[in-house]
C-alpha cells in the first residue's frame, strides 16, 4: 500500500482507472526484483553455462545436457529457461531476464566419469539437498580433478581390445595373430595419445597412427610373426575407430538435433577417413 | 572347435574388450563390471542372430542394440547412473569396423563397386544400432508413461 501511495503522488495524478495504476506498479515492482537478483542470475546462468561445457566437452547426448540445464536454471529462479546447444557452443539465457551467457566447447574427449559426476551433482541440486554455491563449486571441483585411470591402465587395455576384437570379429579362432595384433594396437593407441596432446589436431594424429598401424603389421609379417596382415589391422585399429561417435551422432540425428548430429557426424567421418587414408598409404606401397 | 567353448570365447572376450573400451573413455569404477557384462549379452545376442538364426548382420545389429539398450535402462535405473555409462562401452563389439576396414582396403585396392556396397553395409549396421538404442528409449518412456 505504500509504494502504492508513493507513486500515485510521483506520477499517476492524471490517471483515474484503478486498472491502468495498478498495471503500471506491477511493471515497476518486477522491475525493482529484476535488478536486485542480478548477481543471483548471473550466477545460476554461469553455473548452468559450466555444467553445460563439462557435459558437452565428455561427450554427453544432447537431450541429457539440455535436461540438466533446464533443471539447473528452474531449480536456480528462472522459470522459462531458454538453451541453445552445439558441439562447438552454449548458449543460456530465460524469457524474463537481459541476459545471455556463453560458452566456447573447444576439445572434445569422452570421459564418462565426468557425466556421472556432474548428473550426480545436479539430481542433489533439484532436490534441493545442496545449494547454489555448493554447486558451482562441486562442478568447479569436476572441471579441474576427476580421478581418472592411469596411462599404464589404458595402453593395457588397448592391448586387450585390439587382440579381443580381432578374435570375434573375424569369426575364425586365429591364435597365431592374437598378441601381434595386441601390440601394434596398443603402440598405435599411444601413439595417438601422445600426438594428441603435443599437435592438438585430432585428425593428423589419427592419420599418422593409422599409418603407424599399418607398418607395424607390415613389418610384423614381414619379420614371420604374423600370419594374416588384414585381420592383424582390423584388430590394431579398433582402439581408435570413431564408432561410437557415428552411433551417436546418428542418435542424434534421429532424436531431432540435427545440428549438433551432423557436427558429430563431420568429425566422425573425418576421423574414420583419416585412419583409413593412413592404412591405405602404407598397404598401397608395401603390400 | 566344441560349440560350449566357442560360446565361453566370445563371451568373455567381447566383455573383456568391453571393459578395456570402458577403461579408455574413464567410466566410474563401479559400473565396469556391469558394463563388461552388457557388452558381452550384446554381442552375444548379436552372434546367435547372425551365426545361428540366419539373420542378416543389419537385423541382427538392430536386435542386439535394442537389448542393449533395455538392458542398459534397466542398469542404470538400478544402480541409479546415467544409461549412457552402460550403452556406449556396450557399443564396441557392435561397430562394424571389419566391414568399414575391408570397405577402406576394397576401395585401395582399386575395387570401386564392392567398396560402395561395403560402405553402405557400414551405414545401414550403424543406423540400425542407432535405432535399436532408440526404440528401446521410446520403449522405456511409454512404459514410464503407463505406470505414472
Amino acid at each position: 500500500m505504500k509504494a502504492i501511495s508513493y507513486y500515485t503522488d510521483g506520477f499517476f495524478v492524471i490517471a483515474v482507472e484503478e486498472g491502468i495504476i495498478y498495471y503500471k506498479i506491477r511493471a515497476l515492482i518486477e522491475e525493482e526484483g529484476q535488478t536486485m537478483d542480478k548477481t543471483r542470475t548471473q550466477q545460476v546462468l554461469d553455473t548452468g553455462i559450466l555444467a553445460g561445457r563439462i557435459l558437452m566437452e565428455s561427450g554427453s547426448e544432447m537431450y541429457r545436457i539440455e535436461d540438466t540445464l533446464k533443471y539447473i536454471l528452474h531449480t536456480g529462479g528462472l522459470t522459462k529457461p531458454e538453451i541453445f546447444t552445439t558441439p562447438t557452443g552454449i548458449f543460456l539465457s530465460a524469457q524474463n531476464i537481459d541476459i545471455t551467457k556463453m560458452a566456447q566447447v573447444t576439445h572434445s574427449n569422452i570421459n564418462l566419469e565426468k557425466v556421472n559426476l556432474v548428473n550426480a551433482l545436479s539430481r542433489q541440486f533439484s532436490a534441493g539437498e545442496i545449494t547454489l554455491d555448493q554447486l558451482e563449486a562441486g562442478l568447479k571441483q569436476i572441471d579441474h580433478s576427476t580421478r581418472d585411470f592411469p596411462f599404464w591402465w589404458k595402453l593395457l587395455s588397448s592391448f586387450f581390445i585390439s587382440c579381443f576384437l580381432m578374435i570375434i570379429f573375424i569369426g575364425k579362432y586365429d591364435w597365431l595373430d592374437f598378441v601381434p595384433a595386441g601390440i601394434v594396437g596398443m603402440l598405435g593407441y599411444g601413439l595417438d595419445y601422445y600426438l594428441n596432446e603435443i599437435l592438438k589436431v585430432q585428425f593428423i594424429s589419427e592419420f599418422i597412427a593409422g599409418a603407424a598401424i599399418a607398418l607395424m603389421a607390415v613389418g610384423f609379417q614381414y619379420l614371420g610373426l604374423a600370419q594374416h596382415i588384414n585381420y592383424l589391422i582390423i584388430g590394431a585399429v579398433m582402439p581408435l575407430v570413431p564408432g561410437v561417435a557415428l552411433t551417436n551422432a546418428l542418435r542424434d540425428l534421429i532424436s531431432g538435433h540435427l545440428i549438433s548430429g551432423l557436427t558429430r557426424m563431420v568429425a566422425g567421418t573425418l576421423t574414420a577417413l583419416a585412419i583409413g587414408g593412413g592404412i591405405a598409404l602404407i598397404l598401397r606401397f608395401l603390400a | 572347435m566344441n560349440i560350449y567353448l566357442q560360446i565361453i570365447i566370445q563371451f568373455l572376450f567381447s566383455g573383456l574388450a568391453t571393459v578395456g573400451y570402458a577403461i579408455c573413455i574413464n567410466i566410474p569404477r563401479e559400473a565396469l563390471l556391469a558394463g563388461g557384462l552388457t557388452g558381452s549379452i550384446g554381442w552375444i545376442i548379436y552372434w546367435y542372430c547372425y551365426q545361428f538364426a540366419c539373420l542378416g548382420k543389419v537385423s541382427s545389429s538392430l536386435i542386439s542394440a535394442f537389448s542393449v539398450g533395455l538392458i542398459s535402462y534397466g542398469l542404470a535405473y538400478y544402480k541409479k547412473m546415467p544409461t549412457t555409462l552402460f550403452n556406449i562401452p556396450a557399443l564396441v563389439p557392435l561397430v562394424p569396423g571389419a566391414t568399414a576396414y575391408q570397405a577402406v582396403r576394397a576401395m585401395v585396392s582399386g575395387q570401386f563397386v564392392n567398396s560402395v556396397r561395403l560402405f553402405l553395409m557400414v551405414l545401414m549396421m550403424i543406423g540400425a544400432i542407432a535405432m535399436g538404442y532408440m526404440m528401446a528409449q521410446v520403449v522405456i518412456e511409454l512404459a514410464h508413461q503407463r505406470t505414472t
